[in-house]
């Protein structure tokens, strides 16, 4: 063949290499596109991606496989995760709508369930939760018998019992009242304790005290005053658990019926601590115009306003720390409206208080330690470092002691220093 | 020539066969890629596309384009059932954001950003189904790109309305992030996490700490400083309690010794242990008191660091376990001197409590000093409540200056009640006014 007959092969060869190498790469392509749809689709109920590669052997958070059912060991798991995406959240709700169709006897056969479960007590009274949140929509009654019976759900939660007995009552006082007293007849509330106080007790009186206090004061009083002494206290200072006292403006005659129940049925020691234990609710709302307002409404004594300071600076210094205001400005407004109350202690309510926020991190701790130092130094008041002392234990010695060396009266100073360094309960 | 035009059909029709062969191939792949996608889009009708070649996209298929139609199909089938809250209705959404999160998820990430911009421009979504289309495509990307959300987020810093969902996602997006490039997640929020709140980076870092701490506690201790966290104590504690199982606290105890070090002075350091010890140990008594007591055998605890939890916390014990806390403590606590504080403390709470126990477990011990404090202690807590009781425990105290001053504050409580029933104790005992 000549070298002009090897064109057209030449050229045909060509052309078809450039065709079927066009097909190759879409045929690679759409094997591409395949293996990518695979792989996503290979982890369905599969915690693992397809590929086998390090990032792949991460548990997947939400490992989407429906149970007919609930699934509680599924769901514990799901209470656990610190934040919950989208399907855990799908998940969550479709066990409540499930439990929402289940009966009486198949919610409490639920508690029987997770309580047989190896799980965190966390997640636990989480499900726990879920369950009597359904049943007590459903059927409180049996809620509450199933609460206070021996082997009943231990419940974690200290507002539970007491809301949703105070929810039915609010509805069906005669009721409630009934089934309460029923169950201290047949002796259901007894107690290994010295004050003869049951807890189950004690929080479903709070909550009946809760509705009968605005509605009708004598039977509170009544029921409160059929408690032996010692429980009394416990009860009344429990009941506002959900802040309703003060919310509703002034005058409020339950405010004035709480100032006459405490006056009625506590020693008078105990009635400047229950006076004040509203105001814990009251001192999260601006300024302190609710705080003077309740005072005045249950006629506050001078020893139950020296209480109500400081239980509104524990709370109120709190509230400032969570909002990063606790600085000497907000601190003025509070000794200005303090010394209105109580002169003479306002300032030993505050050094008290500084202290207790020990308890809320380091931050806030060092914050409190310089605020004692400010006000002492700008007062010279000793008071503010001697009730800092007294409520400082966190602190430890060394720093406490070297606030002990600045107080200014030598007498009080050295008798600080010595019970300092007595102090057994006290770190170095 | 001939030969020359003989081997072009040859060739030619060679090639003719393999492309049939390669194009067989390439719609058995197109085939089985319809099939799996068709399984995986329930629903939001795709309308027929064409590529740039003129041929026909296949329904479904991962280009973006079709992707987002779908999306926009999906977000009006959810919008129509919202008002909807049943169990099959649920069931459905469920499916099929599951579904499309599958598909998601196999996208790589300049696809992503696409999605986002095709549902960010998509004129007929309304706010919230515009949102909830971003949160699926964001969370099925952090799946596999943590470190291309995070860039996303600082990108466009309201593209995610709801500032849950934002902590959610950028907390997300870093515990995934930090499993594979620790440091990258650590310059990100370098550079991008003052744009939070203090109090939003408080949840994430809280979050992103927790979520270590389950399952990598050394990279979770390891991350407090990575992350500039300034309250150690809180950060300490966060991933200490994270433990959920026995299991999982002596990893997390392990790892918090090691990084114990690296943690501020030696005061400080012994501040963190402590709040470290205690949650853990505490923690353990969720699990039984024979089970926590085992733990605690084996988590080579030093004598000081139980003294101090014992000292401290000695009131977190269940009522119903105090006889065998009391045993334990008696057991393995060799400072007696704190041993001689606690237990008089704790006889003081069971009494309290349950007072027939705590009375009955005094009888069963044998005479001893720690006894006395122990009766002592009893007999004041029973002297408001039970003065007769009280007196009857006191006068069996034995003789001494601790028998004399109880018996008196005894008599005192019981004045206050009972003048009579106190004044015939005080005669037969000789206590003075």
């Amino acid at each position: 063949m000549k070298p002009i007959h090897f064109i057209p092969p030449a050229v045909a060869l060509a052309a078809v290499g450039l065709w079927l190498s066009r097909s190759c790469v879409e045929l690679q392509t759409a094997n591409e596109r395949l293996r990518v749809q695979q792989q996503a689709g290979g982890r369905v109920g599969d915690p693992l991606l397809a590929d086998g590669s390090e990032k792949s052997r991460r548990p997947s958070r939400d490992v989407p496989k429906l149970q007919p059912g609930i699934g509680w060991q599924r769901l514990s798991e799901i209470h656990g995760q610190p934040s919950k995406g989208i399907f855990a959240k799908l998940e969550l709700r479709r066990a409540e709508l499930l439990l929402r169709d289940m009966s009486t006897e198949e919610l409490l056969a639920a508690l029987a369930e997770i309580a047989a479960l190896d799980v965190d007590v966390r997640e636990r009274w989480a499900m726990n939760e879920q369950v009597l949140t359904v049943l007590a929509a459903k059927d409180p009654v049996a809620l509450l018998d199933h609460l206070t019976s021996p082997g009943g759900t231990e419940v974690l939660s200290g507002n539970f019992t007491f809301n949703v007995f105070s929810g039915w009552a609010g509805k069906d006082p005669a009721a409630a009242i009934a089934w309460l007293d029923g169950k201290i007849a047949a002796g259901d509330f007894t107690s290994k304790s010295l004050t003869g106080e049951n807890h189950h007790r004690t929080t479903l009186e709070a909550a009946m005290l809760k509705v009968l206090i605005g509605s009708d004061a004598a039977a509170a009083t009544a029921r409160i005053s059929a408690l032996p002494e010692a429980q009394r206290a416990g009860i009344i200072t429990r009941f506002n658990i959900s802040g309703e006292l003060g919310k509703r403006g002034f005058p409020d005659p339950s405010l004035t019926n709480y100032g006459a129940l405490i006056r009625a049925t506590l020693p008078a020691d105990d009635q400047p601590t229950a006076i004040s234990a509203p105001i814990r609710s009251l001192a999260a709302h601006p300024g302190y115009g609710n705080i003077d307002g309740y005072l005045d409404e249950v006629a506050a004594t001078l020893r139950e306003r020296l209480s109500g300071v400081a239980a509104t600076a524990t709370t109120k210094f709190r509230y400032l720390v969570e909002g990063n205001r606790l600085n000497v400005e907000e601190l003025d407004k509070f000794r200005a409206w303090a010394a209105t109350q109580s002169p003479e202690r306002a300032d030993a309510a505050m050094g008290s208080a500084l202290a207790s926020l020990s308890n809320n991190g380091a931050g806030a701790a060092a914050k409190a330690y310089e605020l004692a130092v400010h006000y002492h130094g700008e007062t010279g008041n000793d008071q503010i470092l001697v009730s800092f002392m007294m409520w400082g234990n966190s602190y430890g010695r060394e720093k406490l002691l070297s606030l002990a060396e600045r107080i200014k009266d030598p007498e009080l100073r050295g008798k600080s220093i010595e019970e300092l360094r007595k102090n057994p309960y006290m770190g170095p | 020539m001939k030969s020359a035009l003989i081997l072009t059909v040859i060739i030619l029709a060679g090639g003719v066969a393999a492309d049939r062969i390669i194009r067989g191939k390439i719609d058995e792949a197109s085939d089985a890629l319809h099939k799996a996608t068709a399984t995986s889009v329930p629903s939001g009708k795709t309308e027929e596309l064409r590529g740039e070649t003129g041929r026909p996209r296949p329904a479904g298929a991962n280009d973006t384009r079709s992707l987002l139609s779908g999306l926009l199909g999906l977000a009006k089938e959810l919008e129509a059932s919202s008002d909807k809250d049943d169990l099959a209705t649920l069931d459905a959404r469920r499916d099929a954001m599951l579904d499309w999160q599958r598909r998601l998820t196999g996208l790589e990430p300049e696809q992503m950003k696409d999605l986002i911009a095709g549902i960010l421009n998509a004129p007929e979504l309304g706010d919230e189904p515009r949102q909830s289309l971003l949160r699926l495509v964001l969370e099925s990307l952090t799946e596999r790109h943590p470190l291309e959300v995070l860039g996303i987020i600082s990108a466009s810093p309201t593209l995610i309305g709801d500032p849950g969902w934002k902590m959610r996602i950028t907390s997300d997006a870093m515990i995934r992030g930090i499993a594979e490039a620790p440091d990258e997640v650590i310059r990100w929020y370098d550079d991008h996490g003052a744009a939070f709140s203090e109090r939003d980076r408080d949840i994430i870092t809280d979050r992103v700490l927790r979520a270590l701490g389950q399952t990598e506690p050394e990279l979770a201790f390891r991350m407090i400083k990575g992350l500039g966290i300034q309250d150690i104590e809180k950060a300490t504690g966060a991933i200490a309690s994270s433990a959920r199982t026995l299991d999982q606290a002596s990893e997390s105890l392990i790892a918090f010794r090691d990084h114990l070090p690296t943690f501020g002075s030696a005061e400080e350091q012994e501040a963190l242990r402590f709040g470290v010890n205690m949650s853990l140990i505490t923690n353990s008594f969720n699990h039984g008191f024979d089970e926590a007591v085992d733990w605690i055998g084996k988590a080579g605890f030093s004598q000081k660091e139980l003294a101090d939890y014992v000292f401290r916390v000695r009131r977190n014990v269940r009522r119903d376990e105090a006889s065998r806390w009391l045993g334990w403590i008696d057991e393995n606590i060799t400072d007696r001197s704190i041993v001689s504080q606690v237990i008089p403390d704790l006889v003081s709470d069971w009494t309290q409590t349950d007072y027939k126990a705590a009375a009955e477990w005094l009888e069963h011990q044998p005479d001893s000093d720690l006894k006395t404090s122990a009766v002592q202690r009893h007999v004041l807590t029973l002297a408001r409540y039970q003065p007769a009781e009280a007196a009857r425990w006191a006068a069996r105290m034995p003789e001494g200056e601790a028998r004399t001053s109880t018996m008196k504050m005894v008599f005192d409580r019981w004045r206050t009640t009972d003048a009579a029933a106190a004044d015939a104790f005080a005669k037969r005992h000789g206590i003075g006014p």
